[in-house]
């Protein structure tokens, strides 16, 4: 059992020793969850401290402010119950194995709720403990403070178990309509945005002290009243934390959690192997796959086949290419009101350069960001390169054509949303254009200059694109950053700084087209299969 | 000795795949060491020897998938490393493991492979419908996402998709992994058949039985060199003693590494 739950903990990629090479995105990861998690307590503080002039309304604001973390905590748990049960993988590899079958799925159990707990402590521990010097029976609330993430996993576990059957039954089942998928994960990525955008809202009204009458209303105070005591069964544990007198509503989500839990092992025991194995079928009758192509043609259909196609590439750059120019336009729209409302107001009358580099730092760091998931042949192509090298075609278009089209499809999705943000108004035809340029530049620099990592890695499945991840954040970052520094120094106008922009992008530039013209095709050719 | 006679005696035969003191090595490791090897137009010929010996990387670099330090490699007269396309052209490869996209269909995988291959619409309908017949891929599966089908089934699917564009030499390294009796007779079948159109066959296989009963020559590969190349037809009794030659191979090979060890 301890080797198994060892197992589990090795495969996690968070676990994993940080060395020379991967210690950048730990980093990274640490001061991502940091940075949350200062929000949140920010949040949560701010708006107690607003709450608390109204009678009981706070104690109504904590409890819906922990279920709110808690309906968080459960959706991460929903996912990594997916990927640590519906492993196909993992399971080939220990079903066959003289272990006993139950010991397998105790110890992914067990994996699950001590993770769980670390992420549910993580998330809940910062305000629990603001919690504690609020109210009275401080010591045991503070005791009780370290079990309160145990209780909430025996929950979300049972919940991601028993909703992970059809979850998995629906995923395959969506893998046969590409289209549908692509909708669905688009119509989720929508609700997120405008999740963020609310919060986002909410943080800057706080962050300008505003007073926030309307959420004030005697009927919004009503409806988080509700809330707070009606959202089964979070409530029952969120009310008998914060208020020992409700005991029995402790006991009543104790019983709950542990049917659920054990409803949801009995099912994972029934249909674990079941499910691993199981796999929806459809006939695709797609009369264009039945005749010869040119076989240019042929290396393009097959790349917008992985494009679009593949799984992976669906829920990361696919979707996120076509929600490029809403997500943008959302995020900027929403940095514009925070600078242009309230105190902040004030600095943009200063420094008006200022407004004009975050909105070309959004834009910029969002085609980035999102252009570079798509040159990741290491991934697309892991077992396939002995394709792409056995195939009488040239490898060195070949690698070219996979550049070339996540490249157009990027450019597509970049010059929209600078359409969207001018015809909005958010950014003016200055910004505009250079953005549109530097974006251009950046996005096909970055591109490259990925793609050279990954084909002089040594050992090409383990390649990974840790510098042009790095400048994908650093290039825009220090444009900006040199934008406002020379023209809150030197008083320079727009128009010159961008000159300046156009400098550094086109030493990028340089260097790549240095690199295609004198050391791709060698790195092409010299690209090998990894037995 | 014994290959010196078989060098004479094969001298008018056409040369298929030709390997010139191929050196390969990973780091400090050297994996084949001065490797040559000829193989003759229509024969069936088998590369055997025990994991890790370079059979794999013989192949890879043969096909190209690898770079070689070292060396020549001919198929057909082309070099891999000069004329790669018309090299490429010549031979149907089939891998241990089925590699293919996932994603696609069975059609459409092999619409790109035809594809690639510049095939003609006629040739590439008329193979299709031959092979998928002969190898037992029926229409419905072939409409099917690949990502669906079974180990066996992929590895059908790589086994028409070596033989679509109609080649002239077939290499497969361990072909017959997770393929069912009926697949593995018909393979054998169509192995005999592709041989009868005076066509080369490079097969690698840990089943001795197999190679033995089909190869006409057999090539022992260990520690990166050809240490024996057996001429079955020639001598039919060793069909039933490759078993045995083989192990004795290794056996050798292994008490003159601990002897030299000892002496070291």
């Amino acid at each position: 059992m301890i080797t198994l739950l060892k197992k589990e903990f090795k495969l996690n990629p968070f676990f994993i020793k940080p060395n020379k090479k991967n210690w950048l995105s730990f980093l990274l990861a640490i001061i991502l969850i940091v940075g949350l998690v200062v929000i949140e307590t920010f949040l949560f503080n701010s708006l107690y401290d607003k709450f608390d002039a109204y009678e009981g309304a706070s104690f109504s604001f904590s409890v819906l402010f922990l279920i709110i973390v808690a309906l968080i905590s459960l959706i991460i748990s929903i996912f990594y119950v997916q990927r640590i049960f519906f492993n196909r993988l993992d399971m080939s590899l220990t079903i066959n194995k003289p272990i006993d079958y139950m010991k397998i799925i105790i110890s992914k159990l067990i994996y699950c709720l001590i993770i769980n707990y670390v992420f549910a402590a993580v998330i809940n521990f910062p305000i629990l403990y603001s919690i504690v010097p609020k109210v009275a029976m401080q010591t045991l609330l503070g005791f009780a403070t370290i079990f309160y993430p145990l209780f909430l996993s025996l929950l979300n576990i049972g919940i991601s178990l028993i909703i992970s059957i059809p979850i998995q039954y629906i995923y395959r089942l969506l893998k046969q309509y590409p289209i549908v998928q692509l909708i669905i994960v688009a119509l989720g990525l929508s609700f997120a945005c405008y999740l963020y955008s609310l919060v986002l809202n909410l943080f800057v009204d706080l962050m300008n002290n505003n007073s926030m009458q309307i959420l004030f209303s005697s009927e919004n105070l009503a409806l988080i009243n509700d809330l707070a005591h009606n959202f089964y069964p979070y409530s029952y544990l969120c009310v008998s934390y914060l208020n020992f007198s409700h005991g029995v509503d402790f006991i009543i989500y104790l019983v709950i959690s542990l049917i659920a839990l054990a409803i949801g092992v009995s099912l994972i025991a029934l249909f674990y192997v079941k499910v691993n194995q199981f796999e929806f079928v459809k006939e695709h009758n797609n009369k264009y796959q039945y005749h010869i192509l040119k076989s240019d043609r042929a290396i393009i259909k097959k790349e917008f086949l992985l494009l679009f196609k593949e799984n992976d590439t669906t829920y990361s750059f696919t979707s996120l290419i076509i929600l490029q120019p809403v997500l943008t336009f959302l995020v900027i729209n929403a940095i514009n009101v925070a600078l242009l409302r309230g105190n902040l107001a004030i600095y943009i009358t200063i420094m008006p350069y200022l407004l004009n580099n975050f909105d070309l730092l959004m834009a910029l760091l969002f085609s980035s960001v999102i252009s570079l998931n798509a040159v990741n042949i290491y991934k697309s192509e892991l077992k396939t390169i002995r394709v792409m090298k056995y195939i009488p075609y040239s490898m060195y278009k070949h690698v070219y054509i996979k550049l070339l089209i996540p490249f157009i499809c990027s450019l597509f999705a970049t010059i929209i949303t600078f359409i969207v943000l001018v015809s909005t108004s958010l950014i003016g035809l200055d910004t505009f254009f250079m953005g549109l340029l530097l974006s251009i530049i950046i996005i096909f620099s970055l591109m490259v200059l990925s793609l050279k990592e990954q084909l002089r890695s040594s050992k090409f499945e383990k390649a990974n694109s840790y510098l042009s991840n790095f400048l994908s954040f650093f290039i825009p970052l220090i444009i900006c950053g040199v934008n406002i520094l020379l023209a809150s120094l030197l008083g320079w106008l727009n128009i010159y700084t961008y000159l300046f922009d156009l400098i550094i992008v086109f030493i990028l530039l340089g260097y790549v087209i240095y690199y295609l013209i004198r050391k791709f095709k060698n790195d092409v050719l010299g690209l090998e299969v990894v037995n | 000795m014994e290959q010196e006679e078989l060098k004479n005696q094969n001298n008018d035969k056409k040369i298929a795949i030709k390997i010139e003191n191929l050196n390969k090595s990973y780091g400090k490791k050297h994996v084949l060491n001065d490797l040559n090897l000829e193989v003759y137009e229509g024969e069936l010929f088998g590369y055997v020897g025990k994991n890790g010996v370079g059979k794999s990387t013989t192949i890879d670099c043969l096909i190209g998938a690898k770079k070689f330090d070292s060396g020549h490699i001919y198929i057909n007269g082309f070099d891999i490393l000069k004329e790669p396309f018309k090299a490429k052209k010549q031979f149907g490869y089939v891998s241990s493991e089925p590699t293919t996209y996932e994603m696609m269909t069975g059609y459409e995988y092999l619409q790109f492979i035809g594809s690639v291959y510049n095939m003609s619409d006629d040739a590439y309908q008329n193979n299709l419908k031959y092979l998928s017949n002969k190898l037992d891929l029926p229409d419905a599966d072939l409409k099917r996402i690949i990502a669906t089908y079974s180990h066996g089934m992929k590895q059908k699917l790589c086994l028409i998709a070596s033989l679509i564009a109609n080649p002239k030499v077939w290499i497969m390294d361990e072909p017959t992994v997770g393929l069912d009796i009926m697949v593995f007779e018909t393979l054998k079948e169509m192995m005999v058949e592709f041989k009868k159109h005076q066509k080369t066959i490079f097969i690698t296989s840990h089943n001795i039985d197999l190679v033995a009963k089909i190869c006409d020559r057999v090539a022992l590969v260990n520690n990166g060199r050809i240490e024996k190349v057996i001429d079955l037809n020639k001598d039919p009794d060793k069909r039933y003693q490759l078993n045995k030659i083989f192990l004795d191979m290794y056996k050798r090979s292994e008490e003159k590494e601990k002897n030299d060890d000892y002496i070291a």
